[in-house]
């Protein structure tokens, strides 16, 4: 469509269609979401499946089997990916952003927008679904071991998980993008280590869990480290603002004068 | 694309190329915006108010008034302050507190009763969505987070337990139980054990004063409203400074091994 305003008449005329969008691509997005899906799921049909049948009592050799193993298993596994992913990310970074052209600049936003997409769908299944899920057990089942079935997906499965997808958002960010490259993101920051150190605020918890018989109120301070870090995921906002800062800046230099003025 | 699109994109110097990728990136960010705004105020107030949503006999008029309001508010407030300053959408309290209800029942379901096998009646959730809808529109009338934080954040608390008692009324019905007066919300309680939560946790209200003619929860709810306004400004704060676009100077050494351009930024200097 070109738009000319010649002698103050406004004349739509259709042009050109646009060519097929190429600056974002979905498949990586939706193989991903699939993929955390399918583990997610996996994962709460294993504890319908074996968490009051052989998660009870840790003493026990079922629970070994069944629920030390998985343990052993997932952490390895997780970080060890997430390791090659930033291993990737950062022997393939950019040595030269200066000179990267405005598209390329562009796509590679998209591909960060795409990055906080799994960041933050990875993220929800733990601040959500079993988050919550825990509290079910705790309500059920006294807790004789910090490695509870459901401590052993929430903390030690679903934690290691989104902070794959946040370090590696970081790593991304910082590594291609020239704006992330010149200076730190502070919000990007926040919103990366701050509900990254769940992980370490675990010490806190599973401390007071180990030495005090609390009843199983979950809004019991001992659990108070897990909503504080939360409330950082706040600064996804401020970096979606250098985000639109800069694409805005990019979509102008991108569009051809001849295509949005009067000829 | 009509003329109104037309002129748009020739006011804004996009070409019909760059707005379609414009409008793709909305897309994204809608779908990074729920989730977080899901995610964020889930693990706020399940750490901080969980125990009184969870279940019916905790949604007492004392304590369940007065903190789940309090702590639901911090989140509402935080995104309201995200969404009213970067793109002037009065919908920050009304979404987070829809998708923490979206979310819950998720859970109830398949958590509670699926996993668990409590009854839905034992965990019914409550609603803060009418508060959240009260606290948007008092923004986009008053386009003031100040006075927003005033009454808004008042009528928040106040309207909370209206709002559910729709609900829950059914469980406050009296049953006798052994020689005393109990309701029904208690009996679920009582015939449902919680191994992790000891009866003596849930005896409440040991105060003997009635006041406003017997209707002690308007006490509870208007003090939730005044703790309510605190909580709100803080929030505010708190989402306003997290969505500064920030970035720090670092040194060369740091550029260069980035790829960046090797020169010292300014502190403070933003994209």
């Amino acid at each position: 469509m070109s738009v000319t305003t010649t002698a103050g008449k406004l004349d739509v005329r259709p042009a050109a269609r646009p060519k097929a969008n190429k600056m974002f691509n979905f498949g990586p997005v939706a193989i991903g979401w699939g993929v955390l899906l399918a583990i997610y799921v996996g994962l709460r049909l294993y504890q319908q499946a074996f968490a009051f049948e052989y998660g009870l009592d840790s003493t026990t050799p079922e629970f070994e089997t069944y629920w030390v193993t998985l343990f052993n298993i997932e952490i390895p596994l997780i970080f060890g990916t997430g390791f090659v992913i930033w291993t990737y990310l950062w022997m393939t970074r950019d040595r030269n952003l200066a000179a990267i052209k405005p598209e390329v600049e562009l796509k590679r936003y998209f591909n960060l927008v795409a990055w906080f997409m799994l960041y933050t769908f990875s993220f929800l299944w733990i601040a959500s679904f079993f988050g919550e899920g825990d509290a079910t057990w705790h309500q059920t089942v006294i807790r004789d071991t910090a490695l509870t079935p459901s401590h052993i997906v929430v903390f030690y499965a679903c934690v290691p998980m989104y902070i794959v997808f946040g370090v590696g958002s970081l790593l991304y960010a910082t590594t291609r993008i020239p704006a992330f490259a010149n200076g730190y993101s502070v919000p990007l920051l926040m919103a990366v280590v701050g509900p990254a150190l769940i992980l370490p605020n675990l010490g806190y918890n599973e401390w007071g869990h180990a030495f005090w018989m609390t009843e199983e109120i979950f809004s019991h301070p001992l659990h108070w480290g897990f909503s504080f870090l939360g409330w950082t995921g706040l600064a996804l906002g401020g970096v979606l603002l250098q985000v639109v800062i800069r694409m805005s800046q990019l979509l102008k230099q991108l569009s051809p004068v001849e295509s949005v003025r009067a000829k | 694309m009509n003329k109104n699109d037309a002129l748009i994109l020739q006011s804004a110097e996009l070409s019909p190329q760059a707005a379609q990728w414009s409008r793709t990136f909305d897309y994204l960010i809608i779908v990074v915006g729920a989730f977080l705004v899901w995610s964020v105020t889930y693990i706020s107030q399940l750490l901080l108010a969980g125990d009184w949503d969870f279940f019916i006999d905790w949604k007492d008029r004392q304590y369940w008034v007065l903190i789940t309001p309090t702590v639901t508010i911090m989140m509402a407030a935080g995104f309201q302050a995200i969404f009213w300053k970067l793109f002037r959408l009065p919908i920050g309290a009304t979404a987070s507190l829809l998708l923490f209800l979206v979310g819950v029942w998720i859970v109830r379901y398949h958590s509670w009763y699926g996993m668990a096998y409590f009854p839905l009646s034992l965990v019914i959730p409550g609603t803060c969505l009418m508060s959240a809808i009260a606290l948007d529109a008092i923004l986009v009338l008053s386009r003031s987070w100040l006075i927003t934080g005033m009454i808004g954040a008042t009528l928040y608390g106040l309207l909370f337990y209206p709002s559910n008692w729709v609900a829950i009324a059914g469980y406050f019905q009296p049953v006798e139980h052994m020689g005393s007066m109990a309701s029904v919300a208690d009996m679920i309680g009582y015939i449902y054990p919680r191994s992790g939560t000891p009866e003596y946790i849930r005896i409440i209200e040991r105060g003997t004063l009635r006041t406003f003619a017997d209707h002690a929860i308007w006490v509870s709810a208007f003090f939730s409203g005044f703790v309510c306004v605190f909580s709100y400004y803080i929030f505010w704060f708190i989402g306003s400074f997290a969505c500064n676009p920030k970035f720090v100077a670092v040194g060369t050494r740091f550029k260069s091994a980035f790829g960046g351009s090797g020169k010292p930024a300014a502190a403070g200097e933003s994209a």
